[in-house]
């Protein structure tokens, strides 16, 4: 075995050399080596880890595209593992999981694109929607208008197998679709899927021949301060399917399927409503292979929402299901349900954010029979108290009442409590939380008292970085003829980032003990390294000149690139005049001075230096009045229309969230994110508002060799403030 | 092993969009740009008349299974359905009904992960946004008790993860 990972490392190398004679192709890609040893103590029966010892795995994910002109490019991906790993395979030996390669043409006199390997075969809901494994042509004939568009598209593949057992007649798709695209007119499809599969004596499966057709359309209107759009499609079933009692009962059978939808946005006073009607109907013999749609089926829906001003959401459901309808073994379900969103409470408890959920549904079956009443109440809020403590409560109640099996029915009552806040140990900084579920169970073969208390640790320093949690459970059956569980998980991962290089190191284990019965214990040791490898990035279509940084007049951000020396940039800094660097760590540079002219906010350069060179770098521009949000949003687009003056368009943009009241809090709770980047010979820039453990609430321009996930969030200088 | 073909269609919302009534159940043309005056027009705003398709990192990918397989049996699950998938609060109804509490979703690995397409898209509040679907295998264990003791059940499912990020 160990032999084979060698190979498996030695693996990282050639991959490297090779793709880096190729021309033409811009590539990257990365190989993930994972270690893993596993051990079970006591009871066997109850681990999760059903393998122990060694076991590893190595995979490969690889991505080149070359592009002739911008209207044509090749684009190839794949995916493998060699796998000695029982978790991942029941064999050993090398899979590949994932190939296309992609071809696409603009100035071909019939624009096209092709593909062939993995894809995903998706004509509508009700026809085709899997992934394949084959080839697709699409052809999109020009109509002399950008508001008018035909696309024709053509495939053939295999779904559910890989590739070491690939068998096309195992179940094969072939398929068409038309679709027309109209600005203001809307959106018309006819598609067309065949799917084969050859009998199977051992699994005793009738060969499957079968043919879907559908028309499908979607027509936007406006009516008084609605935006509507219907969408409905027809579909028409004839062939084979798996049988509804035994596999001669699907043989030669026909059925239709029948979907449509009306959905309305408000504009002006109606803006904050939403609504759609929904209408479906799937007879028993309606079985598309590829499709997902659910046969022998109506379903009548009607959703609604409302957006209060305090930015509290209220939505509202009622939903009639009746399953088994063409069959004569009806089944209906009828369910209507509340959900508040957002600010609970503004009013009397202000700051607290949460989600309220409660339905109510009936379930009845004269046959089975079945009658079942549901109620079920849920609710948690959460608030973030100055000096980061976050509080969240929560609270659920469902009462299962299944009336017609003899002592069935159970109620469900739970409550959660949870707080968090940042932590500082040794240069280490993150957040810790804790907290815990109380349940009580009432009724039915369930019965029981469970105690679930956890609590998670999360800390950073540098390169470095580390999560650990531990959580118990005490489930204490009512029944004392059943058995009681305690049980204690523990996880602990290290990990070390690298530019071109991720280590880590985790640990779980599992402690369970059942009373009456045995221990088990069991644990989990892995180790990972992850290698990403690029080609060489050469300037691109939007994307910045990386000519050389300009060296006199007005300081360019890119003269503050990792690895420049400290002593030639201070040099630099006094040729500007700026003298007086203030040290709020001994590795820290800060100075006072307007590097973006045209921004009147404070604005401060900080360096990082590490052995005489700069390490990272930045703008730290403050905002004048964090309560404004508009303002807060004008400003900090204006620091990037200003950055994309200097530096072209960004190369990558992250958002998440919106600028509203509450922005202060969503910055802390990861809830807003805002990201430009910008790729140069010198470096990454990039701005962005980061998370910081004092809440403080700025921009930020920094020039670095990488930058952490864009979700990572705290990347802001934690000593300048 | 046992292989579950459930497919999961689930927005992985990066923007935090609220998920509104936005689900065309049919495909739409993602257009292949001819050397003409609008493609001039898309060159000039955005480099290319059709932007390559960049890989969503394996790290995001596996970051963002994880998060789905945490929150399964919790209130936070529902978020992560598309409005696109089939039928989402019959599958959260009847995993609040019929999955026991205390069963946790346990990820074993994540076998494979492509990004299959890219297209700029208008979210529910109209704003254009950078939208990828991302095919994922990945094999998880449902851990609970009963009566009978520990209950391990093992399946492998393909998630189709749709990203959305705002573009610039």
């Amino acid at each position: 075995m160990s032999l084979r990972i060698a190979l498996a490392l030695v693996c990282l190398c050639p991959i490297k050399t090779n793709s880096q004679e190729s021309e033409g192709w811009d590539w990257r890609g990365q190989t993930t080596l994972r270690i893993e040893n596993y051990g079970t103590r006591g009871d066997l029966s109850a681990t999760p880890y059903p393998f122990s010892n060694t076991h590893s795995a190595f995979g490969l994910n690889f991505d080149a595209e070359k592009r002739k002109s911008p209207f044509d490019f090749s684009r190839f991906s794949f995916t493998g593992t060699q796998s000695l790993s029982r978790y991942y395979s029941t064999r050993d030996g090398f899979f590949p999981e994932r190939i296309n390669f992609t071809q696409q043409s603009g100035t071909a006199s019939l624009p096209y694109q092709l593909q062939a390997g993995d894809y995903l075969g998706a004509f509508s809901m009700r026809t085709l929607q899997t992934s394949l494994r084959g080839g697709l042509v699409e052809l999109q004939p020009q109509s002399g208008s950008a508001d008018r568009r035909h696309s024709f598209m053509l495939l053939s593949g295999a779904a559910g197998q890989n590739y070491r057992q690939f068998q096309l007649r195992d179940n094969w798709f072939n398929g068409g679709s038309y679709l027309y695209e109209a600005r203001g007119l809307g959106r018309f499809a006819l598609n067309w899927v065949n799917n084969f599969r050859q009998d199977d004596a051992v699994a005793g499966t009738l060969a499957r021949s079968q043919n879907v057709w559908s028309g499908a359309a979607e027509i936007p209107f406006t009516l008084g301060l609605q935006s509507m759009r219907f969408e409905t499609e027809y579909a028409r079933f004839r062939g084979d399917h798996d049988g509804l009692a035994g596999a001669a009962s699907g043989q030669g059978r026909k059925d239709a399927g029948f979907f449509s939808e009306l959905v309305s946005r408000g504009s002006k006073e109606l803006t904050p409503l939403n609504w759609r009607v929904r209408f479906e109907r799937y007879g028993k013999d309606y079985r598309p292979a590829g499709a997902v749609v659910s046969p022998d089926r109506i379903s009548r829906e009607v959703y609604a929402g409302w957006r209060f001003a305090s930015a509290l959401d209220l939505r509202g459901r009622l939903q009639m299901y009746r399953d088994g309808w063409d069959s004569g073994n009806l089944t209906r379900t009828n369910t209507g349900g509340l959900t508040l969103t957002g600010p609970l409470l503004a009013a009397l408890l202000p700051g607290w954010t949460g989600n309220l959920d409660t339905y109510l549904q009936a379930i009845q079956n004269r046959i089975t029979p079945v009658d079942t009443r549901v109620l079920s109440l849920r609710g948690d809020a959460s608030r973030t108290f100055p000096g980061g403590i976050t509080f969240r409560l929560g609270a659920g109640y469902l009462d299962n009442d299944a009336r017609a099996t003899p002592a069935g029915g159970a109620i469900t009552r739970d409550v959660l409590a949870t707080v968090s806040h940042r932590a500082q140990v040794a240069g280490w900084r993150g957040s810790v939380s804790y907290g815990g579920t109380l349940r009580q169970i009432d009724g039915g073969a369930s019965s029981s008292r469970q105690f679930l208390p956890l609590a998670s640790l999360g800390l950073a320093q540098g390169r470095h970085s580390v999560l650990a949690s531990v959580s118990y459970a005490h489930l204490n059956q009512l029944d004392p003829l059943q058995t009681d569980t305690r049980s204690t998980i523990t996880a602990i991962a290290y990990r070390y980032d690298l530019p071109k290089d991720k280590l880590g190191v985790e640990i779980n284990t599992n402690y369970r003990n059942a009373v009456p019965g045995s221990y088990t214990e069991a644990y989990r040791l892995m180790f990972t390294w992850t290698h990403l490898f690029e080609k060489t990035q050469v300037a691109q279509l939007g994307r910045a000149p990386l000519g050389p940084a300009p060296g006199t007049g007005a300081l360019d951000l890119r003269e503050l690139a990792p690895g420049k020396q400290i002593q030639s940039l201070e040099n630099r800094l006094q040729a500007l005049g700026l003298r007086a660097a203030t040290r709020p760590a001994p590795n820290l540079l800060v100075y006072d001075y307007r590097l973006l002219e045209e921004i009147d906010q404070r604005q401060r350069l900080a360096i990082l230096t590490l052995a005489g060179e700069v390490d990272r770098s930045g703008l730290v521009i403050d905002f004048d009045d964090v309560g404004s949000v508009n303002t807060v949003a004008q400003v900090f687009e204006r620091v990037r229309q200003s950055l994309i003056r200097r530096h072209g368009a960004p190369s990558s943009v992250f958002n998440r969230g919106d600028f509203r009241p509450t922005l202060v809090d969503d910055i802390n709770t990861d809830q807003f994110i805002r990201l430009s980047e910008w790729r140069t010979a010198e470096g990454t820039i990039r701005l962005g508002i980061p998370r910081r453990l004092d809440r403080i609430v700025r921009m930020e321009v920094q020039v670095a060799r990488s930058f952490p996930d864009p979700t990572q969030t705290r990347w802001s200088f934690d000593d300048l403030r | 092993m046992r292989r579950a073909s459930d497919r999961l269609l689930c927005v992985l919302a990066l923007a935090l969009a609220p998920l509104a009534a936005q689900a065309q159940s049919f495909r739409q043309i993602v257009p292949i740009f001819a050397p003409d005056p609008q493609a001039r027009e898309a060159i000039r705003l955005r480099g290319a008349a059709s932007s390559g398709l960049k890989q969503i990192p394996r790290e995001v990918v596996e970051e963002a299974v994880r998060r789905i397989y945490t929150a399964y049996n919790t209130p936070e699950f529902r978020q992560y359905l598309s409005e696109r998938f089939y039928d989402p609060e019959r599958l959260l109804d009847a995993v609040n009904e019929k999955v026991p509490r205390e069963a946790r979703l346990r990820l074993i690995s994540v076998n494979s992960a492509q990004t299959v397409s890219q297209q700029q898209v208008k979210d529910e509040q109209g704003k254009l946004v950078s939208e990828s679907l991302v095919l994922v295998v990945a094999k998880a264990q449902l851990e609970f008790t009963t009566a009978a003791g520990f209950q391990r059940r093992e399946g492998e499912s393909e998630l189709v993860l749709r990203f959305r990020e705002a573009p610039r």
